[in-house]
């Protein structure tokens, strides 16, 4: 069985941020963990080639690089695609997934990735792709390439299902409708009987795991306290320089109000994608209250932070939206912020 | 005195020149029942269709079904308040035709709301398990609005209501529904059932069982002829939740009154045959005992949901009860009604399980509209928003042309399952569920 690995710039060797422009290429052989993997497989196939392509520039130019990995594929003639492991690297993971989705779309080519639960190109890709369990980091590549070995092994040893290498994968994270043995208002009696009774069971429809997140008290500070303001309201300097995605982010922003009395509409703008932004475009203290921040700082007992956070709540994924909070919660932390202000959509 | 379910089993329906019962087979004088129809000055013209499972045909631009019924004995009202005056129904016996169902079909009019309007099912083999009435004999009853309706160029007054003559020419065509139930129902006066089934609640409920409520979630019905609540979860002021007997919800006391999503539209027929007080019916006396019914709807207000859920809760305290059973009834207000009672009854010490339709499109999206902590144990009644595949069919049934989708109707097509009838009924109907994957 034949099996084309896709890795990025870093794992074969080309090095790192300084070779992530690197376009789409192709060698023979395993490359890099590629080498290991095929090692790993023995008989059940065989790595016949690699092809990689630097982080940026895949996310940067992704129609050119999906045409010309389409292209490479489908000289090939392969049986499976293998992508990564990508761990938690976000770039690389959303590559991955470009790839992937290339293979399975465009070729009818099974694909099989590997990546972090928390990569943000999971939620984007899960329910399409075949998604193997790695660690965050790259401390788990030897047990990732065993996985990977393990499930592409048992996918090429069976007649074209991943259900064999189901506890390697996440879940695909969609519900799918199937027909039961029983009518739903016999199940409800029969489930309720069974809570009457003190006996365990099981819900049909796990509820969603959203963290419950208690707001602390002001701890006491022997300085005026620091407030400062954050947003998912999507809140980024007029023309996005940084592009800020208006949905589904991964990426979040800090703006310097450093002696800015107000947000003006000259100079911000609001580029949610699940509002109606007109009134904030109008007035971008609407979103950001630093306007009315500024009038109480005086008076207020607080002095406003040198920075204004921003990301976009739109569509956002749990993991991403759980990240970008982490990192931005760090930062106010070492910041020595004691207070925040997040206006929400 | 309790309601008597007398059981015709029918398999199959044909058309002849006199309508009686012929074994399983129910044949129709198909110009009588036409012209009986067509005494509606709503129509400009009726045609009647059979529909049986393994037909290569697609029924669209469903309006609702209804199961074919006339009360025996003297004195008794067959779907009071839309065929005769207001009285109350849920006693002595009334016929049933199991196995068979009327459809009532038409193409909207102008000033009809068709935001939620489409609905549609197969006979081939393809939906059976999925939609009720695959699986059953069908009369289809395709109603050709008058002129002026169909020339009408008013369009809706919003996505909930049509214009009054649209509102109108609606409970028309579910009237004409009503009146071809009671007029196949009636050819098995005379014959002898094939089950008569007694449904009753219990004089001194058994200490030992558990007794279990039923809080069901309306999704604005007629009962007893008239619009409920008020309009209610379209905009109006919620009526507070009242109690009903079971047997009156068994015996046409409430009619379809909204053209909601297809997958969920409260249709007549499944009212008829509610399944959850079917099932709870079944096992009074033996592992439970049913205590009775609320009848609940939704506020649209932060006030209006806590005092309609408070009460709610209190109607169904005093009825002492050791576990209730809820259902949502589908859309967006009213998904926080029903777990906002599900959190009280929870908290009052009464467990509970919720039944709910699930709208989960992507990863993204866990498809809950709202839920709280103590919904612990839901049982699914499907995923709406999966696509499901409909195959190429011979022939189509009301209309030219589906509302939502660009494709001819004969197919094949995909559509989510929110489109298909009855699918995942809010009352738990059919054997549709959803699972993690």
């Amino acid at each position: 069985m034949k099996i084309v690995h896709y890795l990025n710039q870093f794992f074969v060797g080309l090095g790192g941020e300084e070779a992530a422009g690197h376009p789409p290429e192709f060698r023979e052989g395993p490359v890099g963990p590629g080498i290991r993997l095929n090692e790993l497989l023995g008989e059940a196939g065989q790595v016949v080639g690699t092809i990689f392509a630097g982080d940026n520039y895949f996310s940067m130019n992704s129609s050119t690089s999906a045409e010309v990995v389409e292209g490479l594929l489908r000289a090939l003639d392969a049986d499976l695609l293998i992508a990564g492991p990508a761990f938690n690297a976000g770039r690389y993971g959303m590559a991955c997934g470009e790839v992937c989705s290339v293979a399975i779309d465009r070729l009818g080519l099974p694909a099989l990735m590997a990546m972090s639960e928390n990569n943000p190109a999971v939620e984007l890709h899960r329910a399409e792709i075949p998604i193997l369990r790695t660690s965050d980091s790259t401390g788990g590549m030897g047990q990732a390439l065993e996985d990977l070995a393990a499930g592409a092994s048992s996918y090429l040893g069976s007649d074209g299902g991943w259900s064999a290498a189901s506890s390697l994968l996440l879940s695909r994270g969609i519900r799918l409708n199937e027909v039961s043995p029983d009518r739903g208002s016999k199940r409800a009696i029969d489930l309720l009987l069974s809570k009457i009774e003190g006996h365990p069971c099981l819900t049909e429809w796990p509820l969603p795991d959203y963290d419950i997140v208690q707001p602390s008290a002001l701890e006491a500070t022997n300085t005026e306290p620091v407030l400062a303001l954050v947003t998912e309201g999507g809140l980024v300097p007029s023309g996005n320089p940084d592009r800020l995605n208006s949905g589904r982010a991964d990426r979040w922003f800090r703006y310097s109000v450093e002696r800015v009395a107000s947000l003006m509409s000259e100079e911000f703008e609001v580029i949610h994608g699940g509002i109606d932004t007109s009134a904030s475009n109008e007035n971008p203290n609407w979103m950001v209250p630093l306007d009315m921040a500024r009038k109480q700082e005086p008076k207020g007992g607080f002095s406003l932070h040198e920075y204004v956070y921003s990301t976009t709540g739109n569509q956002g994924s749990m993991p991403a939206m759980r990240r970008i909070g982490d990192e931005i919660a760090a930062e106010l932390h070492n910041a020595g912020v004691h207070a925040v202000i997040a206006t929400s959509t | 005195m309790p309601l008597e379910l007398a059981y015709y089993d029918i398999s199959k329906i044909t058309f002849g020149n006199k309508t009686y019962l012929d074994g399983s087979s129910l044949v129709i004088n198909h110009d009588e029942l036409r012209a009986h129809l067509l005494e509606d000055d709503h129509f400009e013209d009726v045609t009647l269709h059979v529909a049986h499972p393994g037909d290569s045909l697609r029924v669209i631009n469903v309006v609702d079904a209804v199961e074919p019924r006339c009360r025996l004995g003297g004195g008794n009202a067959d779907f009071p308040g839309f065929l005769s005056t207001p009285q109350t129904v849920g006693k002595g016996r009334t016929a049933v035709l199991r196995g068979a169902a009327v459809v009532e079909v038409a193409e909207p009019v102008p000033g009809e709301s068709t935001y939620w309007r489409e609905a549609f099912f197969d006979m081939t083999d393809s939906c059976s398990g999925f939609s009720p009435f695959s699986d059953l004999a069908n009369l289809v009853v395709d109603v050709k609005p008058a002129k002026y309706l169909r020339d009408d160029t008013r369009p809706p007054l919003n996505v909930f209501e049509g214009t009054p003559e649209a509102v109108s020419l609606n409970r028309a065509i579910r009237a004409a529904g009503l009146k071809a139930s009671v007029y196949m129902a009636s050819a098995a006066a005379g014959s002898e059932p094939n089950e008569v089934a007694t449904f009753d609640l219990p004089t001194s409920p058994n200490p030992d069982l558990p007794g279990v409520v039923y809080l069901y979630q309306l999704s604005i019905p007629y009962i007893y002829g008239e619009i409920e609540p008020g309009g209610g979860a379209i905009g109006g002021p919620a009526h507070l939740p009242t109690m009903v007997h079971p047997n009156e919800i068994l015996d046409g006391a409430l009619v379809c009154g909204w053209n909601a999503i297809a997958c969920m539209r409260e249709l007549t027929y499944v009212v008829q045959n509610h399944p959850i007080i079917h099932d709870l019916y079944a096992r009074s006396g033996k592992d439970l005992e049913f205590l009775g019914v609320v009848l609940f709807t939704n506020g649209d207000t932060r006030e209006s949901k806590e005092r309609l859920t408070g009460h709610a809760t209190t109607l169904a305290q005093l009825l002492k009860p050791d576990g209730a059973i809820i259902n949502y009834a589908g859309g967006g207000h009213p998904c926080v009604d029903t777990m906002m009672i599900c959190q009280k009854l929870e908290q009052s010490g009464i467990p509970t399980t919720v039944l709910s339709m699930e709208m989960a499109p992507n990863p993204s999206d866990s498809g809950f509209v709202h839920f709280v902590r103590e919904a612990d144990l839901i049982i699914s009644t499907g995923n709406y928003e999966e696509s499901f595949s409909f195959p190429q069919v011979d022939a189509v049934i009301g209309g030219t042309s589906l509302l939502n989708a660009e494709s001819s109707p004969s197919g094949p097509f995909s559509y989510p399952l929110s489109g298909l009838l009855g699918s995942t009924n809010q009352f738990g109907f059919t054997n549709v569920t959803a699972r993690s994957h």
